[in-house]
C-alpha cells in the first residue's frame, strides 16, 4: 500500500481497527478518513470498531486517587474558567450593561433583589416606551413605566435550585427580564417561552458570563399574559431551568 | 437538591445538567462517581502519580465545563469522560517524550479478574464483563497490542518497536484483537 491508493474497502479495512483506537496518524489516516466519509460499509464498520473502543476505557485499571481530589477538582473549577464571550444578539440587550449595580445582583437576595429586579422591570418598560438611550429617565420615573404591571418567578433548574428569576413587564412591546445567576459558565443559551397555546417560541438568545451570570430583557412579540412559562435552554435542546408565570 | 450522588441512581446525564447550572453539590458527586476510572486511566499511561492527578483534575474540569453542552445521543457519559482523560494523558506522555512502562502481563491478568467499584450501573458492569472476559481469552500478545494503542495511545510503529516486531505485525494484532472483541461484544447484544 506505498504505491498505491488505498481505496479499496479491503485495504481501507485494514486500518479501520486503528483509526477505531484513535493511533492513525499521517497520510495514511487522511487517506482512511476520506474513504470512510464516502463508503457506507466502511463507516458502519468503524462505528462498530469505535463501539469496542470506547468499551476498552471502561476496562483500564481503577486507583483510587489522592485524598481530597473532589475538593481539588472543585476548587480549581470555582477559580479558574476561562471565559467564554459571544456575541449579543439585537433582541436581547444586557441589562447590565446599563445599570452598573445589576452587577452586584448575584449576592443579593431577598427584598433587595426584589427591589432591584423591579427597577430593572421599570427600566426596561421605560426602555420599550421611549426607545433606546434613556438609561437616565430611570430617575426622573415617567409614570407609565412605574405603573407596569410585572409577573415574576423564580427561575428552576433541573435539581431543583434557584439560579435566577424570570420577569414579565407590561409595555408596548411587552418585555421579558430573565436573570441568570449560576448558569453555565459562559454558555450560550436560549429563552424559550410557552404560550397558552402550547406553542414554544425562542424569543432570545444570549451567552452566560464566564461566572455563569447574566441579566437580559427581551422583547415579547406575544401579550403578557399569553405567556405561560419561561425556560433556560442550551444549544443542544437541553432545558436547563424553567419559570412557571 | 442531589444528595451524594456518587452512591446513588442519579442519571450521569442529570448530574451533568445539575453541574452545567454551577450545582457543586452534583459536581462533586460527579467527580465521586468517576475518580477511580479516570485518576487509573490516567495513572495506567502516565505512570506517573503527580502527573496522573493533574490529568484527571484536567479532564473533570473539562466535563464540568463542558457539562451543558454533553450531547448523550453521541454515547455514554462514562466514555465521553474517559475519552478526555486518555486523550489528555496521551498528550501529556507525548509532552514529556518519556516513556512510560508498558502493560505487562500482571496488569492486563488483574483487568481480566472483573475488579470495579461499586458506584458503577449494572448495565455498564455487564457490557464491560464481558469484555474482560474476551480481553482474558485473548493471546497474550493480541492483549497487549490492543492495550498499548487502546489505552496507551501508542501508534502501530510504537506497538512494533515496543514489542520488537515488524509493523505489519504489530497491525495484525492490533485489528485482530480488536476484531475478536468486537465478536465477543456483537454476541452479548443478540
Ligand atoms: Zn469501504
Amino acid at each position: 500500500m506505498t504505491n498505491h491508493e488505498m481505496d479499496t474497502c479491503a485495504e481501507v479495512s485494514a486500518e479501520l481497527a486503528e483509526l477505531a483506537l484513535g493511533v492513525l496518524t499521517g497520510r495514511e489516516r487522511s487517506i482512511v478518513v476520506e474513504h470512510v466519509e464516502n463508503c457506507d460499509d466502511c463507516r458502519a464498520e468503524l462505528e462498530h470498531l469505535t463501539g469496542v473502543a470506547d468499551a476498552l476505557l471502561m476496562v483500564a485499571p481503577q486507583a483510587e486517587p489522592p485524598l481530597g481530589f473532589e475538593l481539588r477538582v472543585a476548587e480549581r473549577v470555582r477559580t479558574g474558567l476561562p471565559t467564554v464571550t459571544g456575541r449579543q444578539p439585537s433582541e436581547a440587550t444586557p441589562i447590565r450593561r446599563r445599570i452598573g449595580a445589576a452587577s452586584r445582583w448575584r449576592k443579593a437576595s431577598g427584598p433587595q433583589r426584589r427591589n432591584t429586579l423591579l427597577a430593572a422591570a421599570a427600566l426596561v418598560v421605560a426602555l420599550a416606551l421611549g426607545g433606546v438611550g434613556l438609561v437616565n429617565s430611570l430617575g426622573s420615573g415617567g409614570t407609565r413605566p412605574l405603573q407596569a404591571s410585572v409577573i415574576s418567578a423564580q427561575l428552576t433548574s433541573a435539581s431543583g435550585g434557584n439560579i435566577g428569576e424570570v420577569l414579565l413587564a407590561s409595555g408596548s412591546p411587552p418585555m421579558l427580564v430573565m436573570e441568570v445567576n449560576g448558569g453555565p459558565w459562559g454558555q450560550r443559551v436560549d429563552c424559550q417561552v410557552q404560550l397558552a397555546n402550547g406553542h414554544v417560541m425562542t424569543v432570545g438568545s444570549f451567552s452566560l458570563s464566564g461566572s455563569g451570570e447574566g441579566t437580559w430583557a427581551i422583547p415579547l412579540k406575544v401579550g403578557l399574559h399569553e405567556v405561560q412559562s419561561a425556560r433556560l435552554v442550551t444549544s443542544n435542546g437541553t432545558v436547563l431551568a424553567k419559570a412557571a408565570l | 437538591m442531589i444528595p451524594d450522588a456518587s452512591q446513588d441512581a442519579t442519571p450521569d446525564e442529570a448530574l451533568l445538567a445539575a453541574m452545567a447550572l454551577g450545582d457543586e453539590t452534583a459536581g462533586l458527586a460527579f467527580v465521586r462517581r468517576y475518580q477511580r476510572r479516570v485518576y487509573g486511566l490516567a495513572l495506567s499511561v502516565l505512570n506517573d502519580a503527580t502527573a496522573a492527578e493533574d490529568v484527571a483534575q484536567e479532564a473533570f474540569l473539562r466535563a464540568w465545563k463542558h457539562a451543558s453542552v454533553f450531547d448523550h445521543r453521541r454515547g455514554a457519559v462514562a466514555t465521553w469522560l474517559l475519552t478526555i482523560t486518555r486523550n489528555l494523558a496521551i498528550d501529556a506522555v507525548r509532552a514529556r517524550r518519556s516513556v512510560p512502562v508498558g502493560p505487562d502481563d500482571l496488569v492486563w491478568m488483574r483487568l481480566a479478574s472483573g475488579e470495579r467499584s461499586v458506584e458503577e450501573s449494572v448495565v455498564v458492569a455487564d457490557s464491560t464483563d464481558r469484555l474482560h472476559v474476551a480481553l482474558a481469552e485473548l493471546p497474550a500478545e493480541q492483549r497487549r497490542a490492543v492495550a498499548l494503542a487502546g489505552i496507551y495511545g501508542r501508534t502501530a510503529a510504537e506497538v512494533a518497536a515496543h514489542e520488537q516486531i515488524p509493523l505489519g505485525t504489530a497491525k495484525t494484532r492490533i485489528r485482530a484483537g480488536i476484531t475478536k472483541l468486537r465478536a465477543a461484544l456483537a454476541m452479548e447484544a443478540s
